[in-house]
């Protein structure tokens, strides 16, 4: 039949968006052609690599806090240049998300759904990754609001004196559970645990915290450590949405790693 | 085409114009999956990818009011491709941060997998197809993604990025074309197809 179809034509056939007329005389050219039967079954190959590509699970719950108001649109996200001073630093905690992140796999084997019922529409400040191999053993990290509030009034009280330091330490809580003898660590590495914190491929290391405390409770053992920003070297400018991240390597010799990961806003 | 789902979203979308927090939750509940896989496509990268889904939907929420009998689905996706695009120009200005890429601290959770050699191949395959994607201008990969990864009809992706059909149907071609011809230097992975059924495809 007429004219050797455009690649467009062929295209929009295997979408089913070819309609009536056109449809029919591509049909007719395709019983006739040989090269554009090859075309047409080259471009279905492509089109399936690209839908074969993994659908992945989002790596946490995206949530409304509930301070985010309905048409009062800002005129600057986080991100923005302008006013960031990096001066005083104050951390918020935006929203909190569950993952559960075989990062290698990429494949979103864990349905999100599952893991947020209930929970979704409270931000929740927890997260809480469980072995696949060993139902007993979890981490759980979460961030301390009630001390970002605290924070925030000092914040203020500062501004009034400039000199005093302002930088609102991050508070972060963790749950180990299913650890092996009876041991309490006296340090995060001691407990096997790393935190970090992550921005555009940035992964800075949160080390030395300023407090930090360790106790078993029954078969759980709760840490919790606070960090002042200000002295952690951040990208510049360090206001911004970052990404706690806390990795425990189970030390069991099982080279199991569960991770376990929070956004955090930095705001200057 | 389902129509039920635009229905559920109009009636959500009602409920969360009134301020219904859960009404919108169960909005970004039903769109996360998809939302998040077009910003990994389109960005590659997961913390971005997340970032930006997080911002769309707290975008959404707050300019939900403004969105005036279109459907939520094309505009939120609009406001996700907007922020890609603005992910790319911030690119630009900070190159020296290192690329991302893929994960480089894996985490094992010692899964089940498959065969190594399978699993290598079909892991080269993938990065193969995703490098291809990155190849793209942004405007073809917008389309390209939309259509092939988030399954969105012409008339959704026209809707999504605010052009004629006729763009939308150019554009998604073009950016198979040049994706073909990145696969086609791989014919190992990508073996040519023979003459295979030319029954019409899904």
């Amino acid at each position: 039949m007429a004219a050797e179809p455009q690649l467009e034509e062929l295209s929009a056939y295997l979408d089913q968006e070819l309609t009536g007329t056109a449809r029919q005389e591509l049909e007719a050219h395709l019983e006739t052609c040989e090269t554009c039967r090859r075309r047409l079954a080259a471009l279905r190959q492509t089109v399936r690599a690209v839908q074969a590509l993994p659908t992945e699970a989002p790596p946490r719950v995206f949530t409304i806090p509930p301070q985010r108001q309905q048409r009062k649109v800002t005129a600057g996200w986080a991100w923005a240049g302008g006013a960031l001073a990096a001066a005083c630093l104050l951390v918020v905690v935006t929203t909190i998300g569950l993952a559960n992140l075989p990062h290698g796999g990429g494949t979103a084997s864990n349905a999100p759904a599952a893991r947020f019922e209930g929970g979704a529409a409270q931000a929740s400040k927890t997260m809480t990754v469980t072995d696949p191999q060993n139902s007993s053993r979890q981490l759980t990290l979460s961030t301390g609001t009630a001390a970002f509030a605290a924070d925030r009034a000092t914040t203020t009280s500062s501004q009034a004196a400039p000199a005093a330091p302002a930088n609102g330490p991050l508070q972060v809580g963790l749950v180990l559970q299913g650890v092996p003898g009876s041991a309490v660590p006296t340090s995060l590495s001691d407990a096997g645990v790393r935190l970090t914190l992550l921005r555009d491929g940035y992964e800075v290391a949160l080390q030395n915290p300023d407090t930090f405390s360790a106790f078993r409770d029954g078969g759980a053992l709760r840490i919790t450590a606070t960090f002042r920003l200000g002295s952690v070297a951040l990208p510049s400018p360090a206001a911004g949405n970052y990404v706690l991240r806390v990795t425990w390597q189970v030390p069991d010799g099982s080279g199991v790693s569960l991770v376990a990961q929070v956004p955090v806003t930095v705001t200057g | 085409m389902a129509n039920s789902p635009i229905t559920d979203d109009a009636a959500l979308v009602a409920r969360a114009r009134e301020g219904d927090r859960e009404a919108f939750t169960e909005l970004v509940m039903h769109y996360q999956v998809p939302l998040y896989n077009l910003a990994l496509r389109m960005v590659g990268s997961r913390d971005d990818a997340a970032d930006i889904a997080q911002e769309a939907f707290l975008r959404a929420w707050e300019k939900l009011r403004t969105l005036k009998g279109s459907p939520f689905k094309a505009w939120l996706f609009q406001i996700a491709v907007n922020l890609c695009y603005d992910h790319f120009r911030r690119r630009k200005r900070i190159a020296a941060m290192p690329e991302e890429g893929q994960e480089t601290h894996v985490v094992s959770l010692g899964l089940p997998v498959p065969d190594p050699a399978e699993r290598a191949e079909a892991g080269e395959r993938d990065r193969i197809v995703r490098d291809s994607i990155n190849g793209l201008d942004p405007d073809l990969r917008t389309a390209l993604i939309l259509r092939d990864v988030n399954g969105l009809a012409y008339e959704e992706i026209a809707a999504v990025i605010r052009a004629p059909l006729g763009t939308v149907k150019s554009r998604i071609a073009r950016a198979r074309g040049h994706v073909q011809e990145r696969l086609l230097m791989f014919p190992e992975l990508f073996a040519r197809p023979q003459d295979q059924e030319d029954q019409h495809g899904r």
